[in-house]
C-alpha cells in the first residue's frame, strides 16, 4: 500500500510541476504577445505618420499629383490609430494613463487630418495661381510694350513670389510690391491687370495660412506625442517584466521543492523496494533452507535433481535418533541434528562441490559432483568413523551418533539410496551401502512374492500355526504362562519363524488375516487351560489399525466371559506413534483382565521414559542383555537397574533368552519374576488334545 | 532639415512626379452571388417606405451615368430631394462618400439614403420584415448568405457588393494611358489644357476626382448653396465654409445636367464655369472644346456585373 501511495504522491508531484511550467510559459508567452502586438503597431503609427507627411511635402512640390496617395494613407494612419486603441494590452486596470494618452493622440491625429483636407484645399489653388501667374507673364507682351514698367514689375512680383516662398518670410508681404498697378490703361490693359491681380491677391492672401497649415501637418509633435505613448508603455513593460522576474523566481522555487520532494519520494520508494527485495530473499532463504539446520531442504535438493547434472548422493541416517528425542526432549534433539548438520560439512568435501541437505526428520544427504563411486565409498566410511567417534556435546551432555550412510549415483537418486539405507536398516550388519542395480532388489521382490504366496497358501491350507513357549515362575518354580508364536508349516514341512514372513505381509491383508487366526487359535488353547496365562504379540503400530483392534476387542470380550487369561505382548516399532491412542488401549486391555507386557526391553527402541506414563504390567527383559550378563559386567548392572526401575513401577519382569541354569540363578537372585527361554522349554506347538502341561 | 530640402525644391519648379490619373483596373474581385443579389435589392422599390423607388431611381446606372437625368431626385410620395444625385459608377473608389463626405464608406452612404425621410425613408426593422416576408428573397438569401433570417447587415451588404462591382474600365484615356491607343489631336489638347489649367490638382487619382475637399468658388463666389449643408456645417470649423468633395470626372459626358444643383446642362458650360470660378480664368472656346473632347474619352465600359446579369 505504501509503494503504491509514493507512486501516487510522484505522479500528482509531476503533474503539479508540468501544470506550472505549462501555464506560466503560456502566461509569460501571452503577455510578450502582447508587448510586441503594442510596439509592432505603435512602430507602424510613426511610420503611418511619417509617410503621411512625406506625402503632403511630395504635392506641395509637384504640380501635378495623385491624391488618391494622401487619401489612402490618411486613412491607413486613422486605422492603425483604431487598432492601437482596441488593443487588448490596453484593458487592463494601471493602463489608464497611457489610455488617456492615446485618447488624446486620437484627437491630435483627427486634427491632423482635418489640417490636411484644409491643406488640399489650399494647396491645389496656390499651385495653380503660381502656375497662372508663370505662364500669364509671356501674355503680357500682347497687351503691352517691351519696354513698358508693367513688364518690369511682372517680374519683380514674380521675384517677391519666390522670395517669399524660399523664405517662408510672410513679415515683408505688406512692403513688397506683390500686385501690378499703372494709370492709363486701355480695357485690354485693365483686364490684363486685374486677371494678374487675382491671382497674385489670392497668393499674397493665403499664403500665409498655407504656410502655418502646412507647418502644422508636418511638424513633429504627433510623432513626439506617439514616441511618448510608446515610452509610457516601456515603464509599463518594465513594470510587467519585474513581475514577471518575482513570478519567474517564484515558480523555480515552486519547481525546486517540488523535484527535491520527487526525489524524497524516489529514495524512500528505493528503500522500500530494497526492504520488500530483503524480504524475498528472506522468504526465498526460507523456502529454499531448513528453518532448525539452516543448511538447504528437501525442497532444494528436488530442485536441484531437476538439472541434468550428474550426482553422487550419500543418504545419512542418524541410528535411533528417536531415542534421542525420548530420552532428551526434542530441544536437545534438535540442537544434536543443528551440530551435526555442521559436523557433516567437512573440509575434504569441498572438493567435490558438496552440497548438503536435510530431507527428512534425521536423514541428511550429501550430493557430490566428479566423484567415483570409490572415493564415495572412502568418504562415506571417513564420515561414519568421525561421527562415531565424536562426542556431541550439548548441554553438558556427551551424546554419541552413530550413523548408516547410503550411497548413489543412479537416478532416481533419492529412492535408490532410500531403498539402500532400508537394506542395511534391516538388515543391521553394514553401516554403508553402496547402491546398485545389482542390489538384487528384483530377486528382493520376487522373494517378497514368494513370501506372499507362501502366507497365501499356509492361510488357505490352515498352515498357520500357533507355537506356545512356557514362561516359568521364578520364585514357585512352575509354569504360569505360555507365550504364542506365529509359525507357517511350508510345503516340505519345515517349519519358517515369523521374522522370514512377518516383516514381509506387515502392509497388507494376508498380516491381519495371520493376526485373526492367531488369535483365534490362542483363544480356542486358553479357554480351555484356564490355569495358565497366555499373550499375545503386537506390535505398536497393530494399535493403530483400527480394523484390527475392533476384531481383537471382539474377541476378547467373548473371551471374558469364560476365562479372563490373555495378555499382550507389545512390541515397539521403529515408527512414531501416538502414545494416546496406547494409554487408551492399555485402558481398554485392563478392562479385559489384560495384562500389557512390554517386549524386548533393553534394546532397540524401548526405553524407560515412556514407561512412567504408560499402565504397563510386566517388562520382559530382551534377549541382548540376558544373554551376557554373565559374561559382561554392565550387563549385569543394566539388568539390575531395570528390576530396581521396575520395582519402582511395580513392575513385574520376564528374563528372555534363558538358556542355562547360571543364569536362573543369577536372574532369581537379582529378583527377577518370570523366566523364558530353553532352559524353561521352547516353542512347541499345541498338544493335539489342546491341554497344556499335560504333555 | 527635410522641411528646407523640400522647399528648395518647390521654390525652383514643379516637377511631373507621379502619374496624376491612373486607370481603373480590368478585373474587380467581388463575390459575385452577393452581387447578383445585390443588384436585385438595388433596384427594388421595396426598400423604400411607399414601394415608389428604388437606389436605381436615383442612380441610373443604364442611361444616366449611374445618375440621374433630373436636376434633383424624388423620393418617396414625391418629394423633391436637395442635391443633384451624385452617380454611383466607380463610386467604390472615393475616399468620401456624399457631395459633402459625411459618409466614409458606402456602407454609410447606403445606410444614409435609406433612412433619409425624403429620399427612401425607411428604418432597420421595417426593411427586415419586408425582406422576410418574401419568399422570393428568403429563398434568395439563404443561398447566398446562408441564414434563414434576412438581417438589414445582410442587405447592406449585398447592396455593397454589387456598388463595389459598379465600375467602368476600359475608357479610351484609361486605354490611351496604358499605352493601348492614341488621343486625337484635340483630345491631347484638352488633356494638356486640363493640366496647365490646373484642373488636374483637384481631379486626378484613378477616379479622377473623389479623393479631397475643395472650396466651390474660390476666385468668385458661387450661389445656391444654402441647400445643401457644406462640410462646414458638419465640422462647425469656419475654413469649410463652402466646401464639398470633389466629384468624379469619369463617365462625365453621360450625366448631364451637371454640379450639385444640376445647374449646368451641358459639359461645355460646366467647364466654362469651373474655368471662371475655381481656377480664376476665362476659357476660349478652343480650351472648352478641346476639354470637353478630351472629357468624353472619360466614357468607360459598362460595369461587367451588368453584362453578366442579363
Amino acid at each position: 500500500m505504501k509503494f503504491s501511495k509514493s507512486i501516487v504522491a510522484i505522479l500528482i508531484s509531476l503533474i503539479i510541476i508540468i501544470y506550472i511550467i505549462i501555464s506560466f510559459y503560456l502566461y509569460q508567452k501571452n503577455m510578450q504577445k502582447k508587448h510586441t502586438i503594442f510596439v509592432a503597431t505603435i512602430n507602424k503609427l510613426i511610420h503611418d505618420n511619417l509617410r503621411v507627411n512625406y506625402d503632403i511635402l511630395s504635392t506641395s512640390i509637384f504640380a501635378y499629383n495623385n491624391e488618391d496617395i494622401i487619401a489612402k494613407n490618411t486613412k491607413a494612419l486613422k486605422q492603425q490609430y483604431n487598432k492601437l486603441k482596441n488593443l487588448d494590452s490596453l484593458k487592463r486596470k494601471h493602463c489608464q494613463t497611457l489610455k488617456i494618452s492615446i485618447n488624446n493622440l486620437g484627437e491630435l491625429i483627427d486634427n491632423k487630418i482635418t489640417n490636411i483636407t484644409y491643406f488640399l484645399i489650399l494647396n491645389a489653388n496656390i499651385k495653380n495661381s503660381f502656375i497662372f501667374l508663370l505662364n500669364y507673364r509671356h501674355k503680357s507682351h500682347d497687351y503691352f510694350k517691351q519696354s513698358n514698367n508693367i513688364n518690369k514689375q511682372i517680374n519683380s512680383i514674380l521675384n517677391n513670389f519666390s522670395y517669399i516662398r524660399k523664405t517662408q518670410d510672410i513679415n515683408h508681404l505688406d512692403i513688397i510690391k506683390l500686385l501690378l498697378s499703372s494709370k492709363k490703361l486701355d480695357k485690354k490693359q485693365l483686364a490684363y491687370i486685374s486677371l494678374f491681380n487675382l491671382h497674385a491677391k489670392y497668393i499674397k492672401n493665403h499664403i500665409n495660412i498655407f504656410f502655418q497649415t502646412l507647418d502644422l501637418v508636418t511638424n513633429n509633435k504627433l510623432h513626439k506625442y506617439i514616441i511618448k505613448i510608446n515610452n509610457q508603455f516601456n515603464a509599463l513593460t518594465k513594470r510587467d517584466d519585474m513581475r514577471l522576474n518575482r513570478q519567474t523566481f517564484f515558480v523555480i522555487i515552486i519547481i525546486i521543492i517540488g523535484a527535491l520532494f520527487i526525489i524524497f519520494l524516489t529514495l524512500r520508494l528505493n528503500k522500500e523496494n530494497d526492504k520488500l527485495k530483503k524480504a524475498e530473499r528472506k522468504l526465498v532463504y526460507q523456502a529454499s533452507h531448513d528453518s532448525l539446520t539452516k543448511i538447504l531442504n528437501r525442497v532444494s535438493f528436488e530442485n536441484i535433481l531437476k538439472t541434468d547434472k550428474d550426482f553422487l548422493l550419500l543418504l545419512i541416517d542418524i541410528n535411533g535418533f528417536k531415542h534421542i528425542n525420548d530420552f532428551y526432549g526434542t530441544d536437545i534433539g534438535n540442537l544434536v541434528l543443528q551440530e551435526f548438520a555442521l559436523f557433516i560439512q567437512i573440509k575434504t568435501l569441498e572438493q567435490y562441490d558438496a552440497l548438503y541437505y536435510r530431507t527428512g526428520g534425521d536423514i541428511f544427504a550429501i550430493l557430490l559432483s566428479n566423484v567415483t563411486i570409490q572415493n564415495a565409498f572412502k568418504i562415506a566410511q571417513d564420515l561414519s568413523n568421525i561421527i562415531s567417534s565424536h562426542n556431541f556435546c550439548i548441554n553438558n551432555l556427551d551424546i554419541s551418533i552413530s550413523v548408516k550412510i547410503a550411497i548413489n549415483n543412479i537416478r532416481p537418486l533419492m529412492e535408490n539410496a532410500d531403498m539402500g539405507l532400508k537394506r542395511i536398516k534391516s538388515q543391521n550388519k553394514e553401516n554403508i551401502i553402496i547402491f546398485n542395480e545389482k542390489l538384487e532388489l528384483k530377486k528382493e521382490i520376487k522373494a517378497n512374492l514368494d513370501i506372499v504366496n507362501l502366507v497365501k497358501h499356509a492361510i488357505q491350507n490352515k498352515k498357520v500355526i500357533a507355537y506356545f513357549q512356557p514362561i516359568l515362575n521364578i520364585k514357585s518354580q512352575k509354569i504360569e504362562k505360555y507365550e504364542a508364536l506365529v509359525r507357517i508349516i511350508k510345503e516340505d514341512g519345515s517349519i519358517l519363524p515369523p521374522m522370514a514372513f512377518l516383516p514381509t505381509i506387515e502392509n497388507t491383508q494376508l498380516y491381519y488375516k495371520i493376526t485373526e487366526i492367531m488369535i483365534t487359535k490362542i483363544l480356542k488353547i486358553a479357554k480351555i487351560n484356564k490355569q495358565y496365562r497366555f499373550s499375545l504379540n503386537l506390535s505398536m503400530r497393530d494399535i493403530t489399525n483400527e480394523k484390527l483392534m475392533t476384531m481383537l476387542f471382539y474377541k476378547l470380550e467373548q473371551h471374558k466371559l469364560d476365562n479372563a487369561n490373555i495378555d499382550i505382548e507389545l512390541l515397539e516399532t521403529q515408527e512414531l506413534y501416538d502414545i494416546s491412542k496406547v494409554k487408551d488401549f492399555i485402558i481398554r486391555a485392563h478392562e479385559l483382565d489384560c495384562r500389557i507386557l512390554i517386549d524386548d526391553f533393553g534394546t532397540g527402541y524401548s526405553n524407560f521414559a515412556y514407561l512412567s506414563e504408560l499402565d504397563v504390567d510386566v517388562l520382559k527383559i530382551d534377549a541382548s542383555i540376558i544373554k551376557n550378563i554373565l559374561t559382561n559386567n554392565k550387563m549385569m548392572k543394566t539388568l539390575i537397574s531395570i528390576k530396581q526401575f521396575a520395582t519402582a513401577l511395580n513392575i513385574q519382569t520376564v528374563a528372555e533368552f534363558v538358556d542355562n541354569q547360571k543364569v536362573l540363578d543369577e536372574i532369581q537372585k537379582i529378583g527377577i519374576d518370570y523366566a523364558q527361554g530353553y532352559l524353561i522349554g521352547k516353542p512347541t506347538p499345541p498338544p493335539p488334545n489342546y491341554l497344556m502341561g499335560y504333555l | 532639415m527635410k522641411k528646407i530640402t523640400v522647399f528648395i525644391l518647390i521654390l525652383n519648379t514643379f516637377i511631373y512626379a507621379v502619374m496624376p490619373i491612373t486607370p481603373i483596373p480590368l478585373h474587380v474581385k467581388v463575390n459575385k452571388q452577393k452581387a447578383l443579389l445585390g443588384e436585385k435589392l438595388f433596384m427594388d422599390p421595396i426598400l423604400s417606405s411607399d414601394k415608389t423607388v428604388s437606389c436605381l431611381s436615383c442612380h441610373n446606372i443604364f442611361t444616366a451615368g449611374g445618375a440621374d437625368k433630373r436636376k434633383f431626385s424624388l423620393g418617396v410620395r414625391r418629394q423633391e430631394d436637395n442635391i443633384h444625385s451624385p452617380t454611383v459608377l466607380n463610386a467604390v473608389y472615393n475616399f468620401k462618400q456624399f457631395y459633402n463626405g459625411r459618409a466614409n464608406n458606402l456602407t454609410e452612404q447606403i445606410n444614409g439614403s435609406l433612412h433619409n425621410p425624403i429620399e427612401m425613408n425607411m428604418t432597420n426593422s421595417l426593411i427586415e420584415k419586408r425582406l422576410n416576408n418574401s419568399k422570393y428573397y428568403k429563398k434568395l438569401f439563404l443561398k447566398v448568405y446562408k441564414t434563414k433570417y434576412i438581417t438589414y447587415k445582410d442587405v447592406i451588404n449585398a447592396i455593397v457588393t454589387f456598388e463595389d462591382a459598379l465600375t467602368t474600365p476600359n475608357c479610351k484615356f484609361d486605354r490611351y494611358l496604358r499605352g493601348k491607343t492614341k488621343l486625337n489631336k484635340q483630345e491631347m489638347s484638352g488633356y494638356r489644357d486640363f493640366k496647365e489649367l490646373g484642373c488636374i490638382t483637384c481631379h486626378n487619382g484613378v477616379n479622377i476626382g473623389g479623393n479631397m475637399m475643395q472650396k466651390s468658388g474660390i476666385f468668385h463666389a458661387m450661389i445656391n448653396h444654402q441647400k445643401y449643408p457644406d462640410l462646414y456645417s458638419i465640422t462647425k470649423n469656419l475654413k469649410f465654409k463652402n466646401v464639398f468633395k470633389v466629384p468624379t470626372l469619369r463617365n462625365v459626358a453621360l450625366r448631364a445636367p451637371y454640379f450639385h444643383n444640376g445647374s449646368a446642362a451641358t459639359l461645355g458650360i460646366a467647364v466654362k464655369r469651373m474655368g471662371y470660378y475655381q481656377l480664376g480664368t476665362i476659357l476660349s472656346q478652343k480650351q472648352i472644346t478641346d476639354i470637353v473632347l478630351f472629357l468624353k474619352t472619360l466614357t468607360g465600359q459598362t460595369p461587367t456585373i451588368l453584362d453578366s446579369s442579363k
